[in-house]
Parts: structure tokens; C-alpha cells; sequence
């Protein structure tokens, strides 16, 4: 069975780990996204992968688990080299990958799921008892609870995410490589894998933690080894090396890991929100009844585990969607309808046009100015000039303003997101997971420029998964659960526990996360 | 013109080469005379001012119906019902041309074209209508609404429009003052053919050039972020059905009053436009590049037309041929996109933002 793992001969060091990575290359065109990339990973160890987007950390994944064919180099699993290009030879060398957009058919219940790629292999026959009872057996050997006969598309994406490693665990392997578990996760969610991933480690896996977050790899790690540019740049024991360290080989330079909250005096009431509600906002559930009131000057942090209304509630604030009851009032500081700026939370849904190019994008709300148009007609040499000066202001890396957006990296995509919303200086910055899936220096960027927005007077309703991110911005913090903020807390009395321990109260430990 | 408006003109003249000559092939296959078909084909199209304006004339209804699915493509929606548009805007001009009699040619005339848009443009905004207030799906709208529309021109061609001796099962001729004027003597080309032009010019700068353009590609690449950010979506959409209806619908006066009888028959389009659609594949939704693509059509058509008479291929052959040339130019394309995302670097791709699976699509 899986998770007991035979040592092998610890005769050589090569035979000792449980999977090698030696020299592996991997071009596309000018690109190289694997330089000579050499990991040892040894039974029994978490090891972290960290790097930037675009480090080569997914490249390298794919090359492990035989997606991607590496143009040089080798890939040792037990002491067997792997052929090159074959997914199912590396699974069935042991290498299980847990990939960030979960491999599961939506509408399969997670015993045909596991069966499935079991049945993958030739000549077995589809087995859905025996499946069924080993899945439960392992799931509770492991303390990965799920359920094995409702469609995985209707469970919590953390169960979603325990499914796909037992899948690995139930297919032997010996290697789990995690991509960005953390991405989907709740803080206590993810509390919850890192202490399986511990144990797992603990029965003699390897396990391999790809991650960009360093709090992660500080928690969970035995050793770490940092990409960046395609290349390792090093491997450090984890002990032994402070986060700042290890960000700056990330990075390549110093990063300000956390960013020093600006105070600035309380201005007049930008944002007032009185019970606010929105009917079935999740099956029969409403939302709210919500009030909520920010100044000029003021960031509120809205925190709270997925799904308990946070994404709603950022809809009404910014106006995308209208409330069943209750008012958002925006005001000036001189009086007067105050304007929204939006970071929508998925940006590439409702935030960009991605087959449109840098300007179209960046044009969106401004269009129909007297400085854009004239009767109708643009003005292009206006549009030009003002999207190079916001591109410029706002470092966005493109080789042209007639670049689709889609080409551009999230940093990048983000930064026009950015640039379009905080154009004019919005009274109200309506912020939803404005870093999600960015890399450091992108989140560096928007985290000042949030507090530029604020120090400028602008007030700010920040909704984020990311407590830290809450903790590093935010004056005030409301805490949503089940739809209610349930209280609003000073940022400086408020400590994690207290925000964590309000994120479940009302839902209670019987209800976890729903997607 | 830019780097991937030229390599998409390339991909297209290479396909259309490629098509001719597989279509080539299968003539040979058949065991007619390769050399001979080549020449029908050539004389059709190009072998007398008769023929060339035959081609051009084919030409018309075929841009018009193509320069409507790029309007309505551009706001992402799906108008497949040029076809009863172009029937609706016929019988509203052929009604105009008729019955509206004693008016001056050029005041005539400009009313029977004007009356054409509109009666495209009301079957359209039916179907705008359906899909903006009762959920109805544009493609099923439109589409639906050409097949009442074919069994309406058949019931007034045999019916109320019927000409005054009632046997020939179509309507009198329009008063000669809403009938386009001769362009090349001796031909069937007439001066609609400027109107066009002008048409598919002021399409391509309305789209590129103005805000209602923007608004349409906006909408188009996402609605949602088009309304997030005060686009008016629906409007948008709504407006975009109706003028590519209009545009159908002037095709439609065309084949009206352009036509040598000038008259309202069963089925006077002939497909015009559904063959649109396909125009504007070919010129992969550019305005401007519906020009040389309706002109490839038209000449196909008019070229088969010959190919037909003179080696003696069955017409089913030819809509075969004409097919494969679709189906290789379209081909082709797709091929050019993919071997164009595929060779994106990873980075590209990877940075995604994180959706749980299943979430959109």
C-alpha cells in the first residue's frame, strides 16, 4: 500500500532519495524555463519548491510528472530513470502530482474519480467496492476525511483537494507533489493539510510543496529549494534561513515583507452601506442584513473563509449587482455622488477583456469622456498618450499598447486593473482578492498602491482570503460568516486567533467551507 | 496594417490557393478534363464583361450579409437569421418600389433602400427583443424567425403581391424609379455596388474608429467586465442584431431592385445569407477583408456556374468543390491559431487566475 514506503538500499545517496532531478533543461523558443534544474527529494522530507511566477516551478512539474518531455537531463524515481514524456510511467514510478486546477471529472463522485484513474491502467477491471473501501480505509488512516458517493463538483474544493491526494496516495506513490495547495484553502483548512502532509512525510513519503508563500514553507518544511529565472538558485534547510533571506533569492533582491501601514487622519464618510441584502445568495441563505461605514483615509479589511458572502458583498459595494434591500451610498468629499473603483475578484472574468489589447482595456470606463471622444468618434492620439502614461506610471511590462492582455502576465494583467480603476482618484476603492495569484513583487506593488489610494484620502473596502494581507493593510477588520459581518474589530486589538475564532463562530465546526 | 493582420492575410491567400487546387484535384478525380474545368472556371469569372459582372453582382448580397455577421459577431451575438433579414428587407422595399408610386427616381429609390434596412431591421429587432427580454438564445431567434420569414415571402409572392395576372407565382416589377441604375452596360451590374462599398467602409471605421465600436468589442471580449464598468450590455447587444439585421435588410432591397426583374419572388435570396457567414469566416470578422472573401465566393459561385455548362460537372460537384475550398480555408485558420497559442511561452499561460475547476466554461 502507498504510504509505506519500502526505504530501498540506502547504498548511495542517488538510491536514497526518492526522486533526482539532475540537470533538466526545458526550452520554449527563446525561452528557457528549466536550466540545468537539479532537486534531491529524500523519503520522508517536505520539501518546498518556492519561486516567483515564471521561476519554472509549474515547467518543472510538468517534466516530473511526464506532461512536458525536458529537452536535456534525467528525472530518478527509486533509482529508476524515468522515460521522458510518459505521464503514465511516471505515475506509475510513483510520482503523484496534486495539480492547483484540480484533475477530477465534476460530475463523478470521488470513488469513480479514484477508480478512474486507477482503471487508467491496462487490463484492470473497474472495481467500484473495492475502490470504494480502500478509499475510506486510507481517508481514514490519514484523517483526510471526504465523502465517496456525492459528485465531487458539489463538495468543498478542500475536500475536492483531499480526494486528488488520496487518488495518489491509492495509486503508490511514493513522490506527492503539491502545486499551490494553500491557493484554495482557508488558514484552518490549510492548518489542517500541513498536518497530514507532516504525518504522510512522517510514514516515509516525499513530499514536494511547490509555493510562492514563505509563512508555508516556514510551518511545514524541512528544507527548501528556490527557482528563480528557470534556474535553482540554492537549497537551504529551512531552520537554518530567515524568510528574508529567503525572499530575496526568490526575488533576486530586498523586498519589504511587510509593508508599514500608513495612518492617516480620518476623513469625512465615503462609504455608507445600510442594510444591505441579497436574497439566495447561496441556496436559500440571504445575505446580510449589512451596515457598513468607511472614511477617507481608511481601509476595512473583510475577512472571512470563502463563501460566506465576502464575493457578494463586494458586488453590491461596487454596484455590479443590485441588493434585494438597502442602500450604498457614495459620497464625495465635498458632498456630491462619490465614484468606485473596482478590483473585480476574478479579474480575467469581469475585470479584463483578454483578447482586447492594453489600450481597449484601459479605456473601459472612460471612453465616453469629452477627453476621449467627440461626438462619437475617438480621439486617438489622446487615448494614446493617456494609456502610455498609464502604462509608465504603473511599470505595466508589455511590448506594446496594442498587446492583447492575454499575452501579459497576472502581475502584469493586475497592474492594468490598477491603472484603469485608480484613474481619476475613485473616492471608493472596492478591493477583492487584489493579489490572489500573484508573486511578490506584484503583490509589493498593489500593496502600495492601495495605501497610496489611502494616504490620498481614498477610502478602501479590502476583501481578501489572505489574513496576513488583511493584518497588513487594513485600519479596521469586519469578520463575515454565514452571510452577516459579525463583528468589526480595531485593527489593533484584533490578533489572529480572535479573527479566525469569528470566521467559524456562527457557522460552527459542522459546516466547514463551502466553495 | 499590423503584424497579425498580415500573417492572417497570408494564412488566408495560402489557404485559398491550397483550396483551389484540391478542388482541382477532385475534378480530376472524376476524370473530366483538369486543363478545361481550369478555363470554365477562369472564363466564368473573368471571360466576359457579362461574366465579371455577373461575379460582381453576386458580390453584393454576399459582402452585405457578411459585413452583418461581423456587427453582430463583434457584440457576441449570433446572427445566423441574415437569411429571412435579407427576405424581410426584399419584401418591405419591393412593397415600397410597388405600391409607392409618382416620386422622382432618386427620393424613390433612397426610400426602397431606406424601407429595406428597416424591414431588416424589425425582423431582427424580433428577435433582438426575444433575446434581450425573454431569454430566448439569439442563435435560435434569428434562425427560427428565417424560417417564418421564407413561408411569408412565399404566401405575399403568391398571395397579395401576386402580379395582375396571378399565374406566375411572384410580383409585378417596381416602378422603374426605385430600380438601381445600369453601372456597366450589358451587364447585370448595377450602381448598388457603390453603395456597398461605402457600406463596408463605414462599418470598418464605425467599429475601429468610434464608441459604439468600442462598446461592440467590448461587449464582444467580455461582456461581463463591459458591464462591470458601464457598458450598457444588453443595449449593446440589442443594437448590434438590429444593424446587422438593417445591413441584411439593404442586401435584401438589392436583390430587389437591382435585380433584372425587380421583382418579389419565392425565394430571391438563394442562400445569401447563410453563404455570408461564411464570407465573413474567411475574412476571419474584418470588415474589410469581407471584400476580397465575397469576391472569392461570388466568383466561385459565378465560376462553378460555367464549369457546370461547359465540362459537364454535375452541380453537386461543384457545391462540393465549393465546399472544400470552405472547409480548407476555415481549416487553415483554425491550424494557424493553434500553432499561434501553442508557441506562447508557459509563463503566458500559468499565471492564471486561480478558479476552482468547473467554474467557468
Amino acid at each position: 500500500m502507498s504510504a509505506d514506503i519500502p526505504g530501498g538500499s540506502p547504498t548511495d545517496s542517488a538510491v536514497a532519495a526518492a526522486l533526482s532531478v539532475r540537470g533538466v533543461t526545458k526550452t520554449y523558443g527563446a525561452l528557457v524555463a528549466n536550466d540545468e534544474v537539479d532537486l534531491d527529494v529524500r523519503p520522508g522530507e517536505i520539501l518546498a519548491l518556492l519561486g516567483e511566477n515564471g521561476a519554472g516551478k509549474s515547467t518543472l512539474v510538468k517534466v516530473l510528472s511526464g506532461l512536458v518531455r525536458a529537452d536535456a537531463g534525467e528525472v530518478v524515481v527509486g533509482g529508476e530513470t524515468l522515460p521522458p514524456g510518459d505521464p503514465e510511467a511516471a505515475r506509475a514510478a510513483g510520482v503523484g502530482v496534486v495539480h492547483q486546477h484540480f484533475m477530477l471529472v465534476p460530475d463523478m463522485t470521488a470513488t469513480e474519480n479514484v477508480a478512474l484513474a486507477q482503471g487508467s491502467r491496462a487490463g484492470r477491471r473497474f472495481d467500484s467496492a473495492g475502490t470504494r473501501a480502500r478509499l475510506l480505509e486510507l481517508s481514514e488512516r490519514h484523517g483526510m476525511p471526504v465523502r465517496p458517493d456525492i459528485p465531487v463538483e458539489l463538495l468543498p474544493v478542500g475536500e475536492r483537494q483531499r480526494i486528488e491526494i488520496l487518488k495518489c496516495l491509492l495509486g503508490d506513490a511514493r513522490v506527492l507533489l503539491l502545486d499551490e495547495p494553500s491557493a484554495v484553502l482557508s488558514p484552518v483548512e490549510w492548518e489542517r493539510l500541513a498536518v497530514v502532509l507532516e504525518e504522510l512525510a512522517a510514514q516515509g513519503l516525499a513530499v514536494v510543496l511547490i509555493t510562492h508563500k514563505l509563512g508555508e514553507i516556514a510551518a511545514v518544511a524541512d528544507r527548501c529549494t528556490v527557482m528563480r529565472g528557470g534556474k535553482v538558485v540554492s537549497t537551504v534547510r529551512v531552520g537554518d534561513t530567515a524568510p528574508e533571506e529567503l525572499a530575496r533569492m526568490m526575488v533576486g533582491r530586498d523586498v519589504v515583507l511587510r509593508t508599514e501601514r500608513p495612518v492617516v487622519a480620518a476623513g469625512p464618510v465615503v462609504l455608507e452601506a445600510a442594510g444591505l441584502t441579497l436574497a439566495g445568495y447561496r441556496g436559500d441563505r440571504d445575505l446580510g442584513p449589512v451596515d457598513l461605514t468607511v472614511r477617507g483615509g481608511e481601509v476595512l479589511g473583510v475577512a472571512g473563509v470563502e463563501g460566506n458572502g465576502q464575493s457578494e458583498l463586494a458586488d453590491l459595494l461596487a454596484g455590479v449587482r443590485a441588493p434585494t434591500a438597502g442602500t450604498v451610498l457614495v459620497t464625495a468629499p465635498g458632498g456630491g455622488p462619490g465614484r468606485t473603483g473596482v478590483i473585480a475578484e476574478d479579474r480575467q472574468a469581469d475585470g479584463l477583456a483578454l483578447p482586447l489589447s492594453v489600450t481597449d482595456n484601459l479605456m473601459m470606463r472612460v471612453i465616453g469622456d469629452e477627453a476621449f471622444s467627440r461626438h462619437g468618434v475617438l480621439r486617438k492620439g489622446r487615448i494614446r498618450r493617456h494609456c502610455s502614461e498609464r502604462v509608465e506610471r504603473f511599470g505595466v511590462r508589455t511590448s506594446g499598447l496594442e498587446t492583447p492582455v492575454e499575452s501579459l502576465s497576472g502581475g502584469n494583467q493586475q497592474k492594468i486593473v490598477l491603472a484603469r480603476e485608480l484613474y481619476g482618484e475613485p473616492d471608493l476603492l472596492v478591493a477583492a482578492q487584489p493579489t490572489r495569484g500573484l508573486d511578490v513583487g506584484a503583490i509589493e506593488f498593489v500593496h502600495a498602491q492601495i495605501n497610496a489610494h489611502k494616504t490620498a484620502g481614498g477610502a478602501t473596502v479590502l476583501f481578501s482570503a489572505e489574513l496576513d494581507e488583511i493584518f497588513a493593510l487594513s485600519d479596521r477588520i469586519a469578520v463575515m460568516s454565514g452571510g452577516r459581518v459579525v463583528a468589526v474589530l480595531d485593527a489593533d486589538d484584533a490578533t489572529r486567533d480572535r479573527v479566525g475564532e469569528l470566521m467559524t463562530a456562527v457557522n460552527g465546526a459542522g459546516e466547514e467551507v463551502v466553495a | 496594417m499590423n503584424r497579425q493582420a498580415l500573417r492572417g492575410l497570408l494564412v488566408s491567400v495560402l489557404a485559398v490557393v491550397l483550396a483551389l487546387a484540391a478542388s482541382l484535384a477532385v475534378i480530376a478525380l472524376t476524370g473530366a478534363p483538369v486543363g478545361k474545368a481550369a478555363a470554365a472556371m477562369w472564363d466564368g469569372v473573368f471571360g466576359s464583361p457579362a461574366q465579371f459582372g455577373a461575379t460582381l453582382t453576386k458580390f453584393v448580397p454576399l459582402v452585405l450579409a457578411a459585413i452583418g455577421w461581423v456587427i453582430a459577431s463583434r457584440a457576441g451575438r449570433l446572427n445566423v437569421g441574415l437569411e429571412g433579414q435579407i427576405l424581410a428587407g426584399g419584401t418591405t422595399a419591393a412593397v415600397v418600389g410597388l405600391y409607392l408610386t409618382g416620386l422622382p427616381t432618386v427620393l424613390h429609390l433612397t426610400i426602397a433602400v431606406l424601407a429595406g434596412a428597416v424591414g431588416g431591421a424589425l425582423l431582427g429587432g424580433v428577435a433582438a427583443w426575444l433575446w434581450a427580454r425573454r431569454g430566448v438564445n439569439d442563435f435560435i431567434a434569428t434562425l427560427l424567425l428565417t424560417l417564418i420569414m421564407t413561408q411569408v415571402v412565399s404566401w405575399l409572392a403568391n398571395g397579395p403581391m401576386e402580379e395582375p395576372t396571378g399565374t406566375l407565382g411572384q410580383s409585378a416589377s417596381v416602378a422603374d424609379s426605385a430600380r438601381w441604375p445600369v453601372l456597366l452596360p450589358r451587364t447585370t451590374l448595377r450602381a448598388d455596388i457603390i453603395l456597398v462599398i461605402i457600406l463596408v467602409l463605414v462599418a470598418a471605421y464605425v467599429l475601429r474608429r468610434t464608441v459604439v465600436g468600442y462598446r461592440l468589442r467590448l461587449t464582444g471580449a467580455n461582456e461581463s467586465a463591459a458591464r462591470a464598468t458601464g457598458t450598457r450590455t444588453t443595449l449593446v447587444g440589442v443594437a448590434a442584431l438590429c444593424a446587422s439585421a438593417a445591413v441584411a435588410g439593404v442586401a435584401g432591397s438589392s436583390l430587389v431592385l437591382a435585380a433584372p426583374a425587380a421583382n418579389l419572388a419565392p425565394g430571391f435570396s438563394a442562400g445569401y445569407g447563410f453563404d455570408g457567414i461564411v464570407v465573413a469566416l474567411l475574412a476571419r470578422n474584418s470588415p474589410l477583408g469581407c471584400i476580397p472573401a465575397a469576391l472569392l465566393l461570388a466568383a466561385l459561385r459565378q465560376g462553378g456556374g460555367l464549369l457546370e455548362a461547359r465540362v459537364g460537372i454535375s452541380s453537386g460537384l461543384v457545391t462540393a468543390t465549393q465546399a472544400v475550398v470552405i472547409l480548407l480555408v476555415t481549416g487553415t485558420a483554425w491550424y494557424a491559431d493553434r500553432r499561434r497559442s501553442r508557441s506562447r511561452p508557459p509563463g503566458a499561460a500559468d499565471v492564471a487566475a486561480p478558479v476552482a475547476e468547473g467554474a467557468r466554461s
